[in-house]
């Protein structure tokens, strides 16, 4: 997941996104190239990593305005619009330490929404969630789902992913173990791996 | 430049005095700390209200000015008691003076070395019946050494630089012989380079050594984190 | 005590004290001017760079400000091409020789102390602005910097206060600001008590000042700390800060 952007150098492999293969950075141009990539791929990740020092609106105005290049009005009345949509409005005047954990990842969706980026890259975005705050952060992303934008989760909630993916891969160790749709991927699962990961899963939630 | 024109002797017999200077005031000066960070945290207000006056103070003057006080202060106070002309002790009234800027500085070291000492140590010392003495001696002190190390370190470092301080009222120091040796050859860049080495290489043996008692210090702690 | 005397100085004193208040401010001021671009290629992941400016600030924070002032002040005036030099008229004069010593001095403590804040600043939020597609340059400018001044205002306001103080070793090279306007009323008077008293008086007036509006700021900045509870983000950040001004408080 930190490859597709180059928050970390990949070792090897190619990758490709929309089409087109991503040259390695290094050079001035990959260094540009590599910024105009990151614009177009948001990313969430599982400490939410908001900007302590700023509001939850200067969060989300800040990449649009700076790097987008969009006016101070535009962004804040698209922020206005994202943060209606996360359902954080009334919260857009405080800063993040005031906000519970989900709400912070709801304000880094909404950061993230805010470039307009073509895929949305999730890092386990409620691993570090406490339980009962995971399912409003879950909420936004089915949200998301439906309104039909292409979404990359790295997540261990296996219920969720069978009910929003269209496509799933079951790594294990830095392998794919597993690969397929989801309905299938559930009913039939092939490897001994996933299975066994299955029981574990739904056996706790039995119990 | 044989024998640095003569001056050589008298260069390492300053920097002698500036280390003689600098060790009185620290070892004067932690005593002045820690009675200062016992008085800190007296149960008598206006005990610590002194105390709070001392440090506020102290921390808020110029340590120039302060040498400068003690010095000619001083002097109108030995020439009025003895009735004639008296001039103080370069040496004693910049000890004392570094003393006293040490001891307010230290005084928080210590007080925030203190609050860092588990409070729990200290009530299972309560509750075993000790007196407030033996829980200062045996409890408090030892432990709080290990917390208070890096920031004396720090102290310490000023303490050695400020000590040419005194110079500007006399005392033979380091600095000052390089004045003296820098006006009569009319080579300054030389001399006060010299000065400047070595002060660098007493911070940099200090630095060496204050790692190795930190470290030592740490025993013991440093795997149970 | 002679009242009446302190009445008396008073007005030299405070013409004593604007040229202290002019050579802190200046020092101050190009301090930063000097820290800011030194830390940040501090931080860098050059180790040749880092190294060169670590032995800056090491020989700058390791011998006594007195000795660097006469260094400049008397030592410059000994080298041939300096006299002949068009930075001989500006060398000559000791207060621009006091600023130069001052602000070398307070750039190198200024530099440690900036450094500490910007590895402080948690990687996370230089991340998040990695992923949002911001350019070193911007990140820099609109993150990293921002951030880690605010975690390094305690340790700052601290090094505020010690170069007030510091500028009083310009009495040493004849300049007349406070500590040397007092010194010499004494000669004149050999009251010591009365003058130097009011001084430090003054000093501690200043001083308080610069505690005073440093608190302000930092309460400012730190709005978005204060009624935060429960959040480890904001207790993490709190501990990065308390640790830079313990570790700091190094003085000159």
């Amino acid at each position: 997941m930190r490859c597709l952007n180059f928050l970390e150098e990949p070792t090897e492999g190619e990758i490709w996104i929309s089409g087109r293969r991503v040259r390695k950075g290094g050079s001035l141009a990959g260094y540009q190239e590599v910024n105009a990539l990151r614009a177009k791929l948001g990313m969430v990740f599982q400490h939410f990593n908001l900007w302590s020092c700023k509001t939850v609106l200067e969060n989300i105005i800040e990449a649009p305005i700076h790097v987008l290049g969009i006016s101070k009005r535009d962004a804040c009345l698209r922020a206005e619009e994202l943060l209606l949509k996360v359902g954080l409005a009334d919260k857009r005047n405080d800063y993040p330490a005031h906000l519970s954990g989900g709400q912070q990842q709801r304000v880094a969706i909404a950061r993230a929404l805010a470039m307009q980026p073509e895929i949305l890259l999730f890092d386990e975005p409620t691993s570090a969630l406490d339980p009962e705050l995971v399912g409003e952060v879950l909420k936004v992303i089915r949200a998301l789902a439906d309104e039909g934008r292409t979404m990359l989760i790295v997540t261990h909630e296996l219920g969720f992913a069978r009910q929003v993916s269209n496509h799933i891969v079951f790594l294990h160790q830095g392998q794919i173990e597993e690969e397929g749709n989801p309905d299938q991927l559930f009913t039939k699962p092939s490897s001994p791996r996933f299975k066994q990961f299955l029981s574990a899963q739904f056996g706790e939630r039995g119990q | 430049m044989t024998e640095l024109q003569g001056f050589g002797d008298q260069i390492a017999l300053g920097a002698f005095t500036t280390l003689r200077t600098a060790l009185t005031s620290l070892a004067l000066g932690i005593g002045v700390g820690l009675c200062g960070a016992a008085a800190k945290r007296s149960r008598v207000r206006i005990i610590r209200w002194l105390a709070g006056c001392y440090t506020t103070i102290v921390r808020g003057v110029p340590e120039l000015l302060i040498i400068l006080i003690l010095y000619f202060g001083g002097t109108v106070a030995l020439t009025t008691v003895f009735g004639r002309y008296v001039e103080v002790d370069a040496f004693a009234a910049g000890v004392f003076a570094l003393t006293i800027v040490f001891g307010a500085y230290a005084t928080e070291v210590f007080r925030a070395a203190i609050q860092a000492v588990p409070s729990g140590q200290i009530e299972a010392a309560q509750a075993l019946g000790l007196s407030r003495f033996c829980v200062w001696c045996f409890v408090i002190l030892p432990q709080m050494w290990r917390y208070a190390l890096p920031g004396l370190g720090n102290l310490w470092l000023t303490l050695l630089k400020d000590t040419a301080l005194i110079s500007v009222v006399g005392l033979e120091d380091l600095m000052r012989k390089s004045s003296i040796a820098a006006g009569s050859t009319h080579d300054p860049l030389t001399f006060y380079s010299i000065a400047a080495s070595l002060y660098l290489l007493f911070t940099s043996v200090s630095l060496v050594g204050l790692t190795w008692l930190e470290r030592r210090a740490d025993r013991g702690v440093r795997f149970a984190k | 005590m002679n009242l009446h005397l302190i009445v008396e100085v008073l007005p030299r004193l405070l013409e004593g004290m604007f040229l202290t208040a002019k050579l802190t401010a200046a020092s101050v001021a190009f301090g930063l001017l000097i820290a800011v671009p030194l830390a940040l290629l501090r931080t860098s992941p050059s180790s040749v760079l880092s190294y060169t400016i670590f032995l800056y600030t090491f020989v700058f924070r390791g011998t006594p400000l007195l000795v660097q002032l006469f260094l400049i002040y008397y030592g410059a005036g000994q080298l041939e091409w300096i006299r002949s030099s068009a930075a001989w008229s500006i060398l000559r004069d000791p207060f621009w020789c006091a600023l130069i010593a001052f602000s070398l001095n307070n750039g190198a403590y200024t530099t440690e102390i900036l450094r500490g804040g910007i590895r402080a600043v948690p990687s996370g939020e230089i991340e998040a602005a990695k992923a949002l597609g911001m350019s070193y340059a911007l990140r820099i400018r609109r993150i990293v910097l921002p951030a880690g001044f605010r975690l390094a205002l305690p340790a700052y306001a601290n090094e505020v206060v010690l170069m007030l103080k510091a500028s009083s070793l310009a009495s040493t090279i004849t300049l007349m600001e406070l500590t040397g306007t007092a010194r010499k009323i004494v000669a004149q008077t050999f009251s010591p008590y009365e003058v130097f008293i009011s001084a430090a008086l003054i000093y501690l007036g200043f001083t308080f000042l610069i505690v005073h509006v440093f608190g302000r700021l930092e309460r400012h900045m730190a709005k978005h700390q204060q009624r935060a509870k429960l959040k480890n983000n904001s207790r993490s950040h709190r501990r990065a800060a308390a640790k830079i001004s313990a570790s700091q408080k190094v003085a000159s």
